[in-house]
This record gives structure tokens, sequence and C-alpha cells, in this order.
């Protein structure tokens, strides 16, 4: 009898302390804000008071820190070890815009001929409350000081990658986007573009029979641009399907300027996912 | 003694089976016969998750053999006790940060690793049963 008793408490106590771990490990969605233990927005760096040498379109504002960012709702903090990595870092708040039933949040980044250089982007938070991400941006290498000129011939190059993650900064998807095009003083003249998208099946995660990739010019060869339009699902983990969408294009022009449009999505899950993406340029 | 080998069996099979997959993930080509599904990413950013899962799994071993070498070994009773409840917490708690960490990678690996969640959850089942020992205590 006694060492049923015993038997019976101990068990209840392994099971309370499982119950105790797990409600650590899942989110709250009673709590108005969820901080990790490890990383917060406060526990980040504050923005570089220096100017990136590239400009950026599509945001809503920029804040001087990542603790300025608060919306209302669940915040879903990234915690992978590669958020504090970047140098010369800015944030911004980008707004999610309603496309199809779904919010999308699109940024453009753009540099001249003769800006060289690679710039990192990662989503450091998100609230799918008021629909807005902050994103962090910021270089990996210096680049040389852009002067503006006009270059009438030559090739140019750049290169967009979008990688997906889960909550913990494994990997999950990836989208390439190389494109490399030889301009003169009017049009382009040539160009080669050849996107790439993967995806891990491991756990669950296949490939929609709408993901595709490829590079045209204009009418009047005035711009190229190499763009992926690829959507992953995984229905095994949450047990609904969860999307993954990247739609990122890189843009060339004639003066061989360099653009890129990034705009990653993925839908409401039962554990948060994270983007990054670098763009050489 | 049997249930406590059969716990042991269980157990480090669990820890087996986690670190086999871990090597294999580490070491296996997956993408065009060049890159391990951690290598990749090209830099480390993994490693903390590697190390998070190798960590419980080791636990997890650690944890069951301690637990079933105080059945067979001829020390003190109270070094024993000490060491069957060393023993059962470190796999007890290992096996929850093992299953936590199921969860919370379940988009990338976790699921992955759910045969050695549940092979750990039994021998933390079995560690709840009695020794010979206690039974012998409690019947004076």
């Amino acid at each position: 009898m006694k060492i049923r008793v015993r038997l019976a408490s101990t068990f209840i106590a392994f099971l309370s302390a499982m119950a105790l771990t797990a409600s650590l490990a899942t989110p709250t969605y009673a709590a108005p804000v969820k901080t990790p233990p490890h990383i917060t927005l406060a526990s980040l760096p504050v923005a570089s008071p220096s100017k990136l040498p590239f400009s950026i379109r599509g945001y809503e504002r920029s804040l001087p820190s990542a603790q300025e960012y608060a919306p209302t709702g669940l915040v879903n903090i990234n915690q992978s070890p590669e958020v504090q990595k970047l140098i010369d870092v800015h944030y911004f708040v980008v707004e999610g815009q309603l496309i199809g039933g779904h919010y999308e949040y699109p940024l453009t980044l753009s540099a001249t001929s003769s800006g060289h250089g690679s710039a990192e982007g990662q989503l450091i938070a998100y609230s799918d409350a008021d629909h807005t991400q902050l994103v962090a941006i910021g270089t990996t290498q210096s680049s040389p000081a852009a002067t503006p000129q006009y270059i009438c011939r030559g090739s140019a190059s750049t290169q967009l990658h979008v990688h997906f993650t889960d909550r913990i900064g494994l990997p999950l998807a990836d989208v390439y986007q190389p494109l490399a095009w030889n301009y003169n003083c009017s049009t382009v003249t040539s160009f080669n573009a050849s996107g790439a998208y993967e995806w891990w099946a491991i756990d669950g995660w296949s490939e929609s029979y709408a993901s595709r990739t490829s590079g045209y010019t204009d009418p009047s060869h005035q711009t190229v641009e190499s763009w992926t339009d690829a959507t992953f699902q995984n229905t095994l983990f949450c047990g609904y399907q969860v999307t993954i969408w990247d739609g990122s294009i890189a843009y060339g022009t004639f003066t061989g300027s360099k653009s890129a449009s990034v705009s990653p999505y993925f839908s409401q899950t039962c554990q948060p996912l994270y983007y990054s993406w670098k763009w050489d340029y | 003694m049997v249930q406590r080998i059969f716990e042991m069996i269980v157990g480090v099979c669990a820890s087996a089976l986690g670190f086999a997959l871990l090597l294999s993930l580490l070491l296996s080509p997956s993408i065009d016969g060049r890159y391990s599904y951690f290598g990749q990413t090209h830099d480390l950013s993994w490693l903390p998750a590697f190390l998070a899962f190798a960590a419980v799994l080791a636990a997890v071993a650690v944890g069951v053999l301690l637990h079933g070498i105080t059945s067979v070994s001829r020390t003190g009773r109270r070094v024993r006790v000490i060491f069957a409840w060393v023993g059962r917490l470190t796999l007890w708690l290992s096996t929850a940060g093992l299953i936590i960490l199921v969860y919370i990678a379940g988009f990338s690996i976790g699921l992955l690793f759910i045969p050695s969640a549940l092979l750990a959850l039994i021998a933390c089942g079995l560690a709840l049963v009695p020794d010979p020992l206690r039974n012998v205590t409690s019947n004076r």
C-alpha cells in the first residue's frame, strides 16, 4: 500500500513537472506580449547612425531601436543566433498588405550601378494581431561608397537569397534568385536568370504544384528580372495546412543599376516561423 | 532486475536512435549529393539546436544508466538511493527536454525524434516501478 501511494505521488509529481515545462514552451495567447528568455527586443543593439549604402522602399517607419516596436497582441521574437550578427543594423516596421486573403510584407531595395556590396535582412519580430513585422536590415561586409555615374556598356550581376527557418533557426526552405546581364546605353542586350528553390521534405514540407521560376525583359529591353513564385506546404505538424510563400524578384536595368523585391509570407501557424534574406548587389 | 535491464535497454536505444539521427542529419548528403541538412547553411546557426538535442539525448542515456546501475551495484544503501533518484530525475528532466525540443523544432527536424521521445517516455515509466531493494525495505 505504502509503495502504491509513493508510486502514485511520484507519478503525479512527474506529470506536474512535464505539464509545467510544456506550458513554459507553449505560447500563451492570453498574455499580451511574449518575451522569450534569452533574446528580447531590448537586448538587441540600437540602430546604427550611418546611412545604408542602398535605398529601401515599402516600410511604414524606421525605428532607432528594436525596443520601440510595440504592436498590439502577441509578439513572436526571433530566437536565432543570427539575429545579432548584422553590421550597420537599421530597424524597419513593415505593414502588411492584404492581398488575396492574406497579408504580405513587401520591401524593395535599390542600388546604383556603381554600388557593390552585400545586404542582409532578418525578420526580428512580428504580430499577427496588427499585421506588422519588425525587420532588421544591415550589411555583412563593407561596400565602397557609391558615386553616381553612368556607365554605358558593361555587365552586372546580383543575387537574392531568401531563407525560411523555424523558431530556433533551423532551415525549412530557400529561394535563390541569381541574375546576370549585359547592357549598353539604351537596352539590356542579354541576360541569364536561373532562379532555384529548395525545401526540406524530412518533416512534412512539400512543394505546391504552382511553384515556378523564370526571367524576362520588358518589351523595350529597359529592365530585366529574375523572379520566383514558390509555395511550400506542411500539413503534418500543426494538424492543418501551413503555407510558406516567396515571390522575390531581382531586377537589373540598362544602366547596370540593381534592385530587389522581397515579400516572403507564411500563414498562421502553431509555432512561429521566420525568414531572412541576403542580397548581393 | 529484469525491469531495470529492460529500462536501460529502452533508454539507451532512445539515446542511440536520436544520436544516429543527429549524425545522419550532420553527415549524410541530402541536397545534390553534397550537403547534409546541417551542413547546407554554411554557418553555425544550427549549432545551438544540434547541441541542445545532443545534450538531452546524452542525458537520457546517463539518467537511465545511473538509475539502472543501482540495481546491480554493491555499494551502500544510501548511495544506491541517491544514485537512483539522481538517475530518475535526470531521465525525467531530459525526456521532458526532448519532448519540448520535438515541439519547438516541429517544423524542421523535431518530428524525426518522436520515436526517441517515445522510447525515453517508456524508460521514464519503467523508472517509476520500485526496485527490489525498496520492496524488501518496505516489507520489513
